[in-house]
């Protein structure tokens, strides 16, 4: 029970736990980052048709030419450019001519004419302006081109000759001859980007004569034709869901990489949509269907990757929340034959899994221990500079927990919304911070980057992230002995390799430990030990807080008779502990009575600031001032003041003591809130105060604050009646 | 006496000669073309079935617009700095033009244009364009090209040298140029073409869902009849015999349904031309829901006639144009009702 409080706070406002989210919209937490992966995004810039066919030219001068310089020439130069070339008057550097002109490649260079000539003619035709002539529908222009490429009698250049009189025939709507060249020549070829722009011309035919099947099969062997395919298949097929979709595309094209992307689409969804419970909303059926069909592609073995779908089955039986059955299809995707590709993504599934069912003892943390190191050096050895550049530029991406690489997504996830708050629901707060510490730093490790600067007051300063990470969100909430214990594991040789392995990737910095250890001291109004911890703190750590420009005012001066200025020294949160614990021992130790109530109010007026107007001193961030967690020690510490403050107020034989005393609870009866019962205790407190009328605290108030002196004149206040 | 008298009408008749051949330089010529019985055919494929040329046949009609093209951006109808003008929904010639009747291509041409592209280099294009579609198509003898375009005030000066040029360019073909005058462009200044259609449809709002009638109604017609006298511009007049159904979701225009079954069991008539859609159903490329609401819209014979009474105590039409030829629509009228129409 003694954590039960932090456990439901935890819960609630970091570590959002894999089953226990609402249904609306919630902000970027890990629960929602995607694990299931099978969509490589390198296969995205995967070459074009054009780029592969540059590279073919690159093959047959033997690496001679640049790309760049064939590009030019394929694809920019004009009929006119070419003639020069066959002229030998083209004066200009140019890699691709060069070859070409060394070698005598005249048939070469003829080609390259008849294709411009044909491109140029095909061109006019496309003019969105263009329509007919009677002369052009004869085709004159485009059967010379047939003709001259039909009377080549080479072999290297056959397949170009023939790609060139398709696209004059295409253009003619002379489709048998297209299509006999297909069947006697070109199909046997050997796969090649000549060959490719064949089979889409081919495509287009069929299409074009609505013949959809045949077409579509065309249009498979060519990745920039996608929407050719869908164009087809919406003919074949009625395709009303992305699963119907899913089905016709497997039908043509088992392996195609954009299945890959339309199964991850949908086992993302399901990943978000079930953990958030949204069940009326969420398509369930959908995630059944795609199962099954998944595990139908497996028993089809047509496909070259099937533990890619029998991952996709046992990823969405587990999301559907069937762990056993899950665990046998897992069992068997690890088995099957797969790219390495998806071998990884099963691997990061299995971390997951494990991370879900498993009992939390020592066994488990070894085998955890294992999962854990291959997926840290997944991270470390697939860094891309585009990540360490964003992880440079913006610390946002940590305060707004937004996702930022797959690995590192693939822990936080697995660590924050899984293992941690089953370490807390098993009492292991410590386990809880070690991990929690390990994942909130481990990117920021990785890429050396930690900014620290020091800026005097008043000036502006970065945000110091490292009060905004997982890591310190837990620390704040945990009593102080776990953080402590959390510190004492990060600093010490550990014979535990778990927590050794978690340890060597936290944030152990001993400044910013003592700076968390101390204030959490402080909240508890134990200023013996937050002056032990926070004397260890590097004179100069301070400066580097966030809250470092909102030491105000000085915590022992009366709120209500002006704001006094803190004193700017390097350690304001050092020196309001020592002088508090100095406090406490004048009260303990004091002979003088009366001597002893003026230090004893001097405390509770410290304790009550500190957590009113000098917030700063207990907490981390200004809007945390309104926050549960800072309510609950603002309560406890504000009560203990009151108590004193009675105490003294009672035992005081001296007026201006006893007047201090309602004056500084009269302050802050007023300050948090205008409620009646607020107005009528304010009320009460001033007729107490009103019989020390003689006293330097009643005569202050009474210059300074308007709405004592309002109650004064008026007998009430505002509102009241 | 009468010597003075044969003087001063020789003399009228030289002054009155003189003006017309001014006008005619000033671009206001008076043409008079025969005139005819004519109709529009508003559609991509140009395929006659035989009920269209009965009706061709029947009628007498002498004259057939047909719309060849469409003028629009090529990129997305809002993305306006990329505006580029080109042909859209050309006409496929299925079916030889029928020989003694004379064809008008009709281009019509986005208004948008005007706003967002200097049109003048499309001038040539679309003059090039019409003729080499003419001669392809074995359609000679062109003597007229009409222009389609709902212009605006801020359009309107664009949109005229348009018209100027394209009339210049045709007139070296020995071509004369119309375009279309809506009715509220009847208080606008005249286009500078050789003639024009006055467009006695679409003259309510149709997208709002309180208008009873956006084809035709002679209470929007009326304000601007009066204009029609003093119009310096020769005017035929064009009368619709088509109907549609309009579809609103919440009170909002969806889109035109032109092949909608008012029959059908998905919906539920609440007034003489309004239908409620009482189950979900499919149709022409859309998904219509149950609470959507249908508005049956067509030109009607006794409106028709009411407007063009209205029309003819104004002005004397050259001719008679009906649009558009679609053996459907037209069969919804008998054969006296389109004779009284082109005042046979």
């Amino acid at each position: 029970m003694k954590y039960l409080r932090y456990i439901i706070i935890s819960l609630s406002l970091i570590i959002l736990h894999f089953e226990c989210q609402a249904c609306y919209l919630l902000p970027n937490i890990p629960a929602d980052y995607s694990i299931f992966r099978l969509y490589d995004e390198e296969l995205k810039d995967s070459k074009s048709i054009n780029e592969l066919n540059i590279l073919e030219w690159q093959r047959y001068t033997k690496g001679e030419a640049s790309y760049d310089d064939i590009q030019e020439v394929v694809y920019k130069f004009s009929i006119d450019d070419m003639m020069k070339v066959k002229r030998k008057q083209y004066n200009s550097d140019n890699s691709f001519i060069d070859y070409l002109i060394k070698n005598e490649a005249d048939d070469v260079i003829d080609f390259l004419i008849l294709a411009k000539k044909c491109e140029e003619r095909r061109f006019r035709r496309s003019d969105k302006w263009w329509y007919p002539t009677k002369a052009d529908l004869q085709f004159a222009d485009m059967q010379e081109i047939i003709d001259e490429a039909l009377s080549y009698n080479g072999v290297e250049l056959r397949p170009r000759y023939l790609l060139q009189v398709i696209r004059a025939a295409f253009t003619m709507g002379n489709y048998e001859l297209c299509l006999q060249l297909w069947s006697d020549e070109i199909q046997e070829y050997p796969s090649s980007a000549v060959k490719t722009m064949c089979q889409d011309y081919i495509g287009g035919i069929y299409f074009r004569k609505k013949e959809y099947k045949e077409a579509i099969k065309y249009y498979v062997y060519n990745y920039d034709q996608s929407q050719s395919f869908w164009w087809c298949a919406n003919n074949i097929a009625e395709l009303n869901t992305e699963l119907d979709r899913i089905k016709i595309l497997y039908n043509y094209f088992p392996d195609s990489p954009e299945l890959f992307l339309m199964v991850q689409d949908i086992c993302r969804r399901a990943e978000v949509d079930i953990n958030r419970k949204c069940r009326d909303e969420v398509k369930i059926p959908e995630f059944i269907e795609l199962r099954d069909f998944a595990l139908k592609v497996v028993a089809d073995r047509k496909v070259k990757d099937p533990a890619a779908w029998q991952y996709t089955a046992s990823f969405l039986t587990f999301v559907l929340g069937d762990s056993k059955l899950a665990s046998k299809y897992l069992i068997k995707a690890e088995a099957m034959k797969g790219s390495s590709f998806t071998k990884e993504s099963i691997g990061i599934f299995r971390v997951m899994f494990d991370a879900y069912t498993a009992n939390y003892n020592t066994s488990f943390e070894m085998r955890m221990l294992t999962h854990l190191q291959w997926l840290d050096n997944l991270i470390v050895s697939n860094l891309t500079d585009e990540v360490v550049e964003r992880q440079m530029n913006g610390d946002v991406y940590v305060f707004r927990n937004i996702k930022r690489y797959y690995y590192y997504d693939a822990m936080r996830k697995i660590v924050l919304s899984i293992m941690v708050p089953k370490y807390i629901e098993y009492n292991k707060p410590v386990k809880a911070l070690l991990l929690t510490g390990m994942v909130s730093e481990r990117l920021r490790t990785i890429t050396d980057y930690r900014e620290h600067s020091q800026v005097l007051e008043g000036e502006e300063k970065p945000w110091n992230i490292d009060f905004y990470t997982d890591v310190f969100n837990l620390m704040d909430i945990v009593p102080v002995d776990d953080v402590i214990e959390y510190a004492k594991i990060l600093n010490s040789r550990n014979d535990n390799s778990f927590d050794s392995f978690l340890a060597r990737r936290c944030y152990s910095n001993a400044d910013y430990l003592n700076e968390i250890i101390g204030t959490k001291y402080m909240r508890e109004a134990n200023f013996k030990k937050a002056v032990e911890y926070l004397s260890k703190v590097s004179e100069d750590y301070e400066a580097t807080l966030n809250i470092s420009e909102y030491f105000l005012y000085d915590p022992f001066t009366d709120p209500f008779i002006r704001k006094v200025s803190t004193p700017i020294t390097k350690n304001r949160k050092l020196d309001f502990a020592t002088r508090m614990y100095d406090i406490e021992n004048i009260t303990k130790n004091s002979l003088n009575k009366e001597f002893a109530l003026e230090s004893k109010y001097q405390y509770a007026l410290g304790l009550i600031r500190s957590v009113n107007d000098c917030w700063a001193l207990t907490g981390y961030e200004k809007s945390c001032c309104s926050t549960l967690k800072y309510k609950e020690w603002q309560n406890n510490l504000t009560q203990k003041a009151h108590q004193i403050l009675n105490e003294v107020q009672s035992a005081s034989s001296i007026n201006e003591t006893v007047a201090k005393c309602l004056a500084l609870k009269l302050s802050y009866a007023y300050r948090w809130g205008d409620s009646r019962d607020t107005k009528l205790k304010y009320g009460v407190l001033t007729d107490s105060l009103s019989k020390y009328s003689e006293t330097n605290i009643w005569e202050n108030l009474s210059k300074s604050c308007d709405t004592f002196t309002e109650y004064l004149e008026k007998g009430k206040l505002f509102g009241i009646d | 006496m009468r010597s003075h008298f044969y003087l001063f009408i020789i003399i009228c008749l030289f002054v009155s000669s003189c003006k017309g051949e001014k006008e005619r330089e000033e671009g206001n010529i008076l043409s008079n073309p025969v005139s005819v019985n004519s109709i529009y055919y508003w559609k991509t494929t140009f395929k006659l079935d035989k009920r269209s040329q009965n009706f061709l046949k029947e009628h007498n009609v002498k004259r057939l617009y047909i719309r060849y093209f469409d003028v629009s951006s090529d990129n997305s109808r809002y993305d306006y700095e990329n505006y580029i003008p080109v042909p859209h929904a050309t006409i496929r010639f299925e079916d030889p033009v029928p020989e003694n009747i004379e064809i008008i291509p009709t281009v019509f041409i986005d208004n948008d244009a005007f706003r967002y592209v200097d049109m003048q280099p499309y001038v040539e294009k679309l003059v090039d364009r019409i003729l080499i579609m003419s001669e392809t198509n074995d359609i000679l003898n062109i003597k007229e090209v009409q222009l389609d375009c709902d212009w605006t005030k801020t359009t309107e000066s664009d949109y005229f040298d348009f018209l100027f040029q394209a009339k210049k360019r045709l007139a070296e073909n020995n071509i004369e140029l119309s375009a279309t005058i809506r009715l509220h462009q009847l208080n606008m200044k005249p286009p500078p073409v050789d003639r024009g259609v006055l467009m006695c449809y679409n003259t309510g709002a149709i997208k709002n869902p309180k208008t009873s009638n956006s084809i035709l109604r002679s209470s929007d017609v009326e304000p601007y009849v009066k204009h029609l006298s003093s119009y310096r511009l020769p005017l035929d007049v064009a009368y619709p015999t088509f109907s549609w159904s309009v579809w609103f979701r919440n009170g909002e225009f969806q889109a035109l349904l032109r092949d909608l079954d008012l029959s059908s069991t998905c919906l539920t008539m609440e007034s003489f031309n309004v239908y409620t859609v009482n189950q979900t159903f499919y149709q022409e490329g859309h998904v219509i829901r149950e609470g959507d609401e249908i508005r049956y819209e067509s030109s009607n014979y006794n409106e028709i006639e009411r407007i063009k009474k209205m029309i003819e105590t104004k002005i004397v039409p050259n001719s008679i144009i009906i649009y558009h030829l679609d053996s459907q629509n037209l069969s919804k009228y008998t054969k006296n009702e389109i004779s009284k129409i082109y005042n046979n």
